[in-house]
């Protein structure tokens, strides 16, 4: 076969991450035989994650689905016979109808997730236009970054938006806080490298020791859920030394005189007792930041997955306020940056289609919507590119929902996960390398375009595909929902934006990829903020309009924090951080990865292990009152006393017990947003008698 | 039966006409010129009475629903309405008549949703204040008003 049959097609990861990795796939003969990074990608640089870089082989598995099927067996069982295509759509469309005249389009809830992130496959757009004209329930993504995108936004002006993470190379103090970089957002490690060559301190606030503390110059082992009060006395120690910077603060701020006095309620003294860190720690570190131009703050989702998560994301956005970082290259906080992907949202939408008052359901209390709701009752669910079964909170209500015998479910996938199980109709969709997409990134300023490299297999179709021959089943006249692939990629990058001028889709499928036209180095907030006062807003009116402090405080978590009653009954409080070999439940059915991740864990300090009589790598039962899920002891130092580890994204039905660590999660929101609340949990954790096989 | 609810939004549709009356006589001149208490010009003042039916009516909404209340902290609200009138300073008379009708009546709808019980439930809304419930709120709606119209009147 000579080099010249061969055909490098450019593409892009479209999973649930910060990088947002450009590659390059080798096709010959019509058939993909290579996957690499893309090199020449100034911040992927050709480095694919230990998930990734079998992509292929991941498209190719045996227990891929590859055509349209009915369930003949009970729900949950997971039986199903072939159907054809043209069955399954005049299926749905019949049976949508019929529940459309008894209820109304509001008791169909399309319901996905963050297994694509395209704009055309996956949640930045997948669908909307459909749903919008059939008047169908609004789907809320609670699950993954609301709460501390609100609280980005009271404080910025925007909830994605952020220091470019690309300067934070020239950071001179650096805080990797509620993040372990080098498994969830490894580019980015390099810019972190670059800086400490150049004298840069890292600094890991995190309740695990993960890799990325472990490779870190210090680690502040921080208790679950009180990270504003550590930003918060951090700021403390900054004021009591008089290093704010008073003419930023009174160039591009507002509300300092009232933040000042909420910062003077807490000293490290008291900081210490709610973060349970060393007061020398946090004075240490606070002076630190006092006399450190640049810091820059990495801030990722973790954090904020407790009751006042938005809260805490709020107040570390406003430490480079006070310090003025946010004026230098390498100096800021970055949780989210699609913010600076100013496209024709609207145009790729059409939410002006949308009845107006159209419900909202949140995706976190799925058990609640389908038990609970009224007015319509959701009488049908359409899942995609989602795993709620193994990935929202209170499995055991999601199950009984999803029981329902009523309930009409349909499910596109690319696996036969937990909630495929559930599906009346299960549909095949393509992956990655079989359809087009068009991506941008919430860790960097780039976007990529997906050219599809290979046919689908089996009957595999991309999502527009599968909606657009739904319109035409259900008789749609609305013709913006019949657009191609090709016309919506068009559409939303028609944009007015100089950030995006000469950024076509000509110029996109070319080269992969482009940075968005802005400066370099990029310091979006030198010279003022897209609040409505042009100002980093210490005091948000639009916060308290809704009845939230208008001042950053801390605001503690629900259960994590306790010290009273539920702590003595469940002494444990429990994170369930992102494993290294899955990402969310993506890649927990890959035989090779499931083998490197092992079974599910939980890390218990060595006090909390004698204190029960377990040894390492026995087998327990983590439980409380909603639910109990199987795992293998790990004693480590790793975690404090009071505070255990376990891994999220296994699937339920591959691992011994049948459930996962999201049994014993809570269905509750976080402070703002409606946020999930994934780590503010508590647990007790008990040896399992007898010897329980597993995987 | 939300009569309670019925109740307040009346009395506070009453204050808004009134003021809807007042703003509409004031002059070019009278829109600029400086109150003694909030040391704001008149126009302003119009400007920060509308916008706070928003605001107010937000929080009552809040408690209503049975969150707990913003606490807010005196330095904050007083931080927040500098901001309001720096950001608002160049207000005109018709476009602030038109952001107080439309606020009002949002929150005179809002108002007139609430059942008895939703209005009992309580709420820190100011620090070192006691907490007030949602109704407490509804009284505050047209109380408001009140105090900065006194205060308009008062100047021209």
């Amino acid at each position: 076969m000579s080099p010249a049959a061969e055909r490098a097609v450019p593409g892009a990861c479209p999973l649930d991450c910060p990088d947002t990795c450009s590659w390059i796939v080798t096709v010959r003969d019509g058939e993909a035989v290579a996957l690499r990074g893309d090199r020449r990608h100034p911040f992927t640089r050709g480095a694919l994650c230990a998930k990734v870089h079998r992509y292929l082989d991941y498209s190719r598995a045996p227990d891929r689905l590859l055509h349209p099927q009915r369930r003949v067996g009970a729900k949950g069982e997971g039986r199903f016979a072939r159907i054809s295509w043209d069955e399954a759509l005049d299926e749905i469309a019949a049976r949508w109808q019929a529940i459309i005249r008894r209820h109304g389009p509001q008791a169909i809830w399309p319901y996905y997730g963050t297994g694509a992130m395209g704009m055309l496959q996956g949640l930045a757009g997948a669908g909307r236009r459909l749903w919008n004209v059939l008047g169908t329930s609004q789907h809320v993504m609670t699950i993954c970054t609301i709460a501390g995108a609100y609280g980005t936004g009271y404080t910025l002006g925007d909830n994605r938006v952020g220091m470019d993470p690309e300067t934070l190379g020239a950071s001179k103090l650096i805080l990797l806080w509620g993040t372990n970089t080098l498994t969830t957002n490894h580019h980015l490690w390099k810019y972190i490298e670059a800086a400490r060559r150049d004298g840069a301190r890292v600094v890991v606030i995190d309740p695990v020791r993960t890799r990325t503390a472990a490779a870190a110059d210090e680690h502040l082992a921080i208790h679950p859920g009180t990270d504003a009060a550590l930003a918060l006395g951090l700021l403390h120690v900054v004021v009591t030394l008089g290093k704010e910077d008073r003419a930023f603060i009174e160039a591009h701020t507002t509300g300092w005189e009232a933040f000042r006095r909420r910062i003077l309620e807490f000293p490290p003294e008291r900081v210490s007792t709610i973060t349970r860190l060393p007061r020398e720690c946090i004075v240490a570190l606070g002076e630190r930041l006092a006399t450190t131009r640049p810091t820059g703050i990495r801030v990722t989702m973790g954090l904020q997955r407790h009751a006042g998560g938005g809260m805490a994301v709020r107040a570390i956005t406003c430490i480079p306020g006070v310090t003025g970082d946010w004026q230098y290259p390498g100096g800021g906080a970055v949780y989210d940056v699609r913010g600076f992907v100013r496209a024709n949202w609207p145009g790729l939408w059409r939410d002006d289609l949308r009845p107006p008052g159209t419900r909202r359901l949140s995706m976190t209390r799925l058990g609640e919507g389908l038990l609970e709701v009224k007015d319509p009752p959701v009488e049908s669910l359409l899942i995609y590119a989602s795993n709620p079964v193994a990935s929202v909170p209170d499995q055991t209500k999601v199950r009984r929902g999803l029981a329902r015998e009523d309930l009409f479910t349909v499910v596109i996938e690319n696996f036969p996960t937990d909630t495929a199980d559930y599906a009346d109709l299960l549909l095949p969709s393509t992956m990655q390398t079989e359809h087009a997409d068009l991506h941008y990134a919430y860790g960097h300023i780039y976007l990529a375009w997906n050219e599809p490299a290979v046919a689908p297999p089996g009957e595999c179709l991309p999502h527009t595909e599968i909606f657009r021959r739904l319109a035409g089943r259900l008789g749609v006249t609305e013709p913006s929902v019949y657009a191609s692939d090709e016309d919506l990629a068009r559409t939303v990058l028609d944009s007015d934006d100089p950030a995006l001028a000469g950024l076509t889709l000509e110029r996109l499928r070319r080269d992969g990829w482009a940075r968005l036209n802005v400066p370099t180095p990029f310091v979006p907030f030198a010279n003022g903020f897209p609040t409505a006062s042009g100002r980093c807003e210490f005091v948000s009116p639009r916060m308290a309009e809704v009845g939230l402090d208008p001042v950053p405080t801390y605001t503690p978590p629900a259960e994590a924090a306790d010290d009273g009653a539920l702590a003595r009954r469940l002494p444990l409080a429990l994170v369930a951080p992102a494993s290294h070999y899955q990402l969310n439940s993506m890649f927990a059915n890959v035989p090779d990865l499931e083998r490197r991740q092992g079974p599910p864990t939980i890390i218990l300090h060595p006090a909390d292990a004698a204190a029960r009589g377990l040894a390492d790598n026995v087998e327990v039962c983590v439980h409380n009152d909603r639910g109990e899920f199987r795992a293998r002891v790990r004693i480590s130092d790793s975690v404090r006393p009071g505070v255990a580890a376990a891994s999220k994204g296994f699937w339920p039905k591959r691992v011994a017990g049948a459930a996962n660590v999201n049994v014993t999660v809570a269905e509750r929101d976080a402070d703002m947003g409606g946020g999930a609340v994934f780590h503010d949990n508590r647990v007790e954790v008990t040896a399992v008698p007898s010897p329980t096989p597993t995987r | 039966m939300a009569a309670r609810g019925e109740t307040l939004a009346r009395q506070f549709e009453s204050k808004v006409q009134e003021a809807t009356a007042v703003f509409e006589q004031l002059s070019d001149a009278d829109w600029k010129k400086l109150t003694a208490a909030e040391k704001w010009p008149v126009g302003v003042v119009a400007h920060h009475i509308a916008t706070s039916h928003e605001g107010i009516g937000g929080i009552l909404k809040a408690l209503a629903d049975g969150k707990p209340g913003p606490n807010i902290p005196k330095e904050a609200l007083d931080a927040m309405n500098a901001t309001h009138a720096r950001e608002h300073a160049g207000c005109t008379k018709a476009e602030t008549i038109a952001l107080h009708k439309k606020n009002a009546a949002a929150a005179a709808g809002m108002l007139r949703g609430l059942d008895d019980a939703a209005l009992e439930h309580r709420g820190s809304v100011l620090a070192g204040v006691p907490p007030m419930s949602a109704a407490d709120l509804g009284g505050v709606l047209s109380a408001h008003i009140d105090e900065h119209l006194g205060s308009i009147r008062k100047t021209v």
